[in-house]
């Protein structure tokens, strides 16, 4: 009996070997490049560069692609580059149907690839339409359009048509003769024979300079030299075998304006090897061997770079050797990047920290050993040991951080589709994209990040009409800021739009019941409701944002990555997002307590310091949830009592406050004893504590003892909300009162 | 080979330059030291190519080291009974007016015999 087949899925999986893997990986990354080209060239539509850019990505792929079998991934990137071929030679001009074009192009190569991966089904009518559109596009359907834009762009037409028109089709030959030429049988006059049958001399200047008298001459000796204008179309090569035979001759072929931009085509084309200049120059046909030659011999002689050289000696044009240069440079630096990282399986950097984690808490329990039998020279080997695995742990934690900026950069292309969805003008500012995250947060914060800007791009930017009434620019602007902040990574959406209504949000709060009646509350507290589940201002639905079921969400997202996220505002000004994330979701310094019989850390990079209360303070804790620190209010959480683990023992409880902060706000911990600093390897908790708040997870201790992580952003959210609702009752009495004592008629 | 023959007593204002048949590579030499000793004499010089049946360009670039001494020297130099092949060369190789056009003032006695002047 024939085994059932297998779905295509498995099938596709089971054959992905590491090649098709960097094949997957490298497309994604030229496809990324090639989205950020395009959302460039939309800026800059005559910048040949970035069309090349394209091209280039387009080009890679459909060869690697071909190189494993993927028919259909050649197929479509074939046409695609085709036309982008077309529009390098300046046939279809870059306009914005064009962008949106390679937009969707873009986003269908990334859906063939993922098919690779998942063995999902291609979409053939995506697949045909894109085609088509293709097609037309270098048929010149999308001609029109583009003609009408450039023609509202005259200077930067002209520039366009000056940069890539012929200037002339001459050859410049520079001759000198080699001494020998006569004794050799050589004769001049053949050379300028086959020249002729080239194509036309259009100019031939004899060169004398260097014709000694009739006294000094050896008449056999040659010292003739021409300039030759040479109008062909043969190529730099065909010219050169001319002087195939005139060894000693000095031969610089200089080629028409006309082929720089056939050599930039060539130099484009190449396979990106990063060969010497010279070589280069040679490949693509701007050099010959002799030439290069020459040039190399003067290098010897007095030093200098081949390309000034040769532009010197007129063998090449200043604007092709600067080509090349760029691109050697360019293939260079990528080649040294490449060479400086490896590509390593995620999975084995979280081994590799787990397994460091593990080393911690071992070496702690160790370290507590050494400590336990009075041993010097023990004690020191230990504490060199932590230092090193100190070291260790931040290594190995490193290597699971990654730069923030592919996640923002991503954002361009939202921002760029959205707006135009909503016929607003919108620009996208990044900066600080650099800051590193941990891998982890990086991958779980581009969704809560997507939703923060497609709300700024419906509701806090104003179409272009209302920006200019309100006398804003008619350009909006949305501003994504990565920062480090007291060990925490601050990242803040900023945009200029309307922002929030506080007196509207409050009456719509307390028509959701969301406030209650009397409810005092400060305008950022106000703000910060449209974070509650359901809170929607929008007046209509949109297929962007206002369904109400996305703020509350990116909260909860936020918050699972031990994060928060705060929102303030200005009436007609704008609207600031922040959010705040913990540097690792891994291993923290963390500080040691104990609350009665148990062991707590809290976040070291989250402490202010510590203090132990004098008998005054110890009486205001008792009476007050909070304490007069240095004329400062602070208020305070008794930890005992807000976890409610009393212990009957006698052990001395001198009552210390650790100072925490968090956003801004101060809060004192009541704790029972400080142990001191300790590295914590965070372990989740178990889905039975899923609803326990207060915890960012546990840890194991030196000791093999269980110490939980105190999640102190909801430690500071609690005291907050316990204050509110001291002033609510507090409100309540004095009403209650009022009423009691209101006079009977 | 190379040379010329004397010239008439009526002719000494005037030096001519009867070239011989072959003038190549392999007699420049000879004709060099011919030219510095026509040089010596400062008198217009007229060289008759007629006779040319072989040559190459190391004797077109001994006629132009020759024309630019004699334009240093103010010596007058003409070059008749130049043949069409001699004169295209020089027009196409050394974009020059042909031979026959340096001769401004002196006279053309193409078919004399005329003794090289030492």
């Amino acid at each position: 009996m024939r085994p059932p087949a297998r779905p295509p899925i498995r099938r596709v999986i089971m054959f992905l070997d590491e090649n098709t893997q960097i094949f997957i990986t490298e497309s994604n990354e030229l496809l990324e490049d090639m989205e950020a080209a395009l959302l460039e060239l939309e800026r800059s539509p005559n910048d040949v560069d970035l069309i090349n850019r394209v091209f280039r990505a387009a080009h890679t792929i459909k060869g690697s692609a071909g190189l494993f079998g993927f028919d259909q991934i050649v197929e479509f990137t074939h046409v695609a580059e085709n036309l982008l071929d077309d529009v390098r030679n300046c046939l279809v001009p870059v306009n914005v149907d064009l962008i949106s074009l390679f937009m969707r192009v873009k986003d269908h190569i990334v859906s063939l690839i993922r098919g690779i991966v998942d063995g999902s089904e291609v979409d053939k009518e995506e697949n045909q339409s894109l085609l088509d559109l293709l097609n037309a596009f270098k048929a010149g359907s999308g001609l029109s359009v583009a003609v009408t834009e450039v023609a509202n762009e005259p200077a930067e037409a002209d520039q366009l048509v000056n940069e890539n028109t012929v200037k002339n089709d001459n050859w410049y030959i520079s001759i000198r003769m080699g001494e020998d030429t006569f004794r050799e049988g050589f004769n001049p006059d053949v050379m300028f024979k086959q020249l002729s049958e080239l194509g036309e001399i259009i100019k031939s200047q004899l060169v004398t300079d260097v014709l000694p008298s009739l006294n000094e001459v050896d008449a056999e000796s040659c010292y003739l030299g021409w300039e030759v204008v040479l109008r062909t179309e043969k190529n730099k090569s065909d010219i050169s075998d001319v002087f195939e035979f005139f060894d000693d001759a000095q031969i610089y072929i200089l080629s028409p304006e006309s082929c720089v931009s056939d050599y930039r085509e060539m130099l484009e084309s190449l396979p990106d090897d990063d060969a010497v200049l010279g070589q280069v120059l040679v490949e693509i046909g701007a050099l010959t061997d002799s030439e290069l030659q020459i040039a190399l011999n003067k290098q010897k002689e007095s030093g200098g770079l081949t390309g000034d050289i040769l532009v010197e000696q007129g063998s090449v044009q200043a604007e092709v050797v600067n080509n090349t240069v760029e691109r050697q440079k360019k293939i260079r630096n990528e080649k040294q990047r490449e060479m400086s990282f490896v590509r390593v399986d995620a999975e084995k950097l979280d081994t590799l920290v787990t397994l460091v984690g593990e080393l911690v808490i071992g070496g702690a329990k160790v370290s507590q050993l050494a400590a336990k039998y009075d041993d010097d020279d023990l004690t020191e080997s230990m504490e060199e040991m932590m230092v090193t695995l100190e070291e260790m742990r931040e290594s190995a934690l490193g290597l699971r951080m990654v730069p923030i900026a592919n996640t923002f950069n991503r954002f361009n292309r939202v921002v760029r589709d959205i707006s135009k969805d909503l016929n607003k003008k919108v620009r996208l500012k990044i900066t600080g994209g650099d800051t590193e995250l941990d891998k982890t947060v990086i991958e779980r914060i581009g969704d809560p990040l997507t939703h923060l800007i497609r709300n700024s791009l419906d509701h806090g930017i104003e179409l272009p009409v209302e920006r200019v009434n309100a006398g804003k620019l008619e350009e909006g602007e949305i501003h994504l800021k990565a920062y480090h902040e007291t060990g925490t990574i601050v990242i803040e959406v900023n945009d200029d739009g309307k922002g929030l209504d506080a007196d509207k949000l409050f009456s719509i709060a307390k028509d959701r019941g969301l406030v209650k009646e009397g409810q005092v509350m400060d305008k950022k507290e106000i703000y910060n409701l449209i974070f509650e589940p359901g809170f929607s201002t929008a007046k209509s639905v949109s297929n962007i944002s206002g369904r109400g079921v996305g703020m509350d969400v990116v909260r909860r997202n936020i918050e699972s990555l031990r994060g928060s996220v705060l929102v303030d505002s200005e009436l007609g000004k704008g609207l600031t997002m922040t959010i705040r994330l913990p540097l690792t979701l891994a291993i923290i310094d963390g500080f040691h307590v104990r609350v009665s019989d148990e062991s707590f850390v809290i976040p070291l990079d989250m402490m202010e310091e510590c203090v132990t209360l004098t008998e005054k303070q110890k009486q205001e804790a008792k009476l007050h949830n909070y304490i007069n620190l240095r004329d400062e209010v602070l208020p305070l959480i008794r930890m005992d009592d807000y976890l409610g683990i009393h212990t009957n023992n006698t052990k001395p409880s001198r009552m210390n406050m650790v100072v925490v902060k968090f956003a801004e706000k101060k809060l004192g911990l009541l704790v029972d004893e400080l142990h001191g600093e300790a590295q914590a390897v965070i372990k989740p908790l178990g889905r039975v504590f899923h609803g326990v708040r207060g915890f960012a997870g546990f840890t194991i201790l030196g000791s093999g003892q269980l110490a939980l992580i105190m999640d102190i952003p909801d430690l500071v959210k609690s005291a907050a909300q316990r204050e509110r609702d001291e002033q609510k009752e507090q409100h309540r009495q004095i009403t209650t009162n009022q009423s009691n004592n209101l006079p009977l008629h | 080979m190379s040379g010329g023959k004397r010239m008439s007593e009526l002719e000494q204002q005037i030096a001519y330059w009867y070239a011989t048949e072959e003038c190549t590579v392999y007699q420049v030499s000879d004709l060099k030291t011919e030219f510095l000793d026509l040089m010596s004499l400062h008198k217009p010089l007229v060289l008759d190519l007629s006779k040319v049946k072989q040559f190459d360009v190391s004797f077109i670039q001994l006629l132009l080291v020759l024309q630019v001494q004699a334009k240093n020297n103010n010596i007058q130099l003409s070059v008749i009974g130049s043949s069409d092949e001699i004169n295209n060369l020089v027009e196409s190789i050394y974009c020059m007016p042909a031979l026959n056009g340096f001769n401004e003032t002196a006279s053309t006695p193409s078919h004399q015999e005329s003794d090289y002047v030492s």
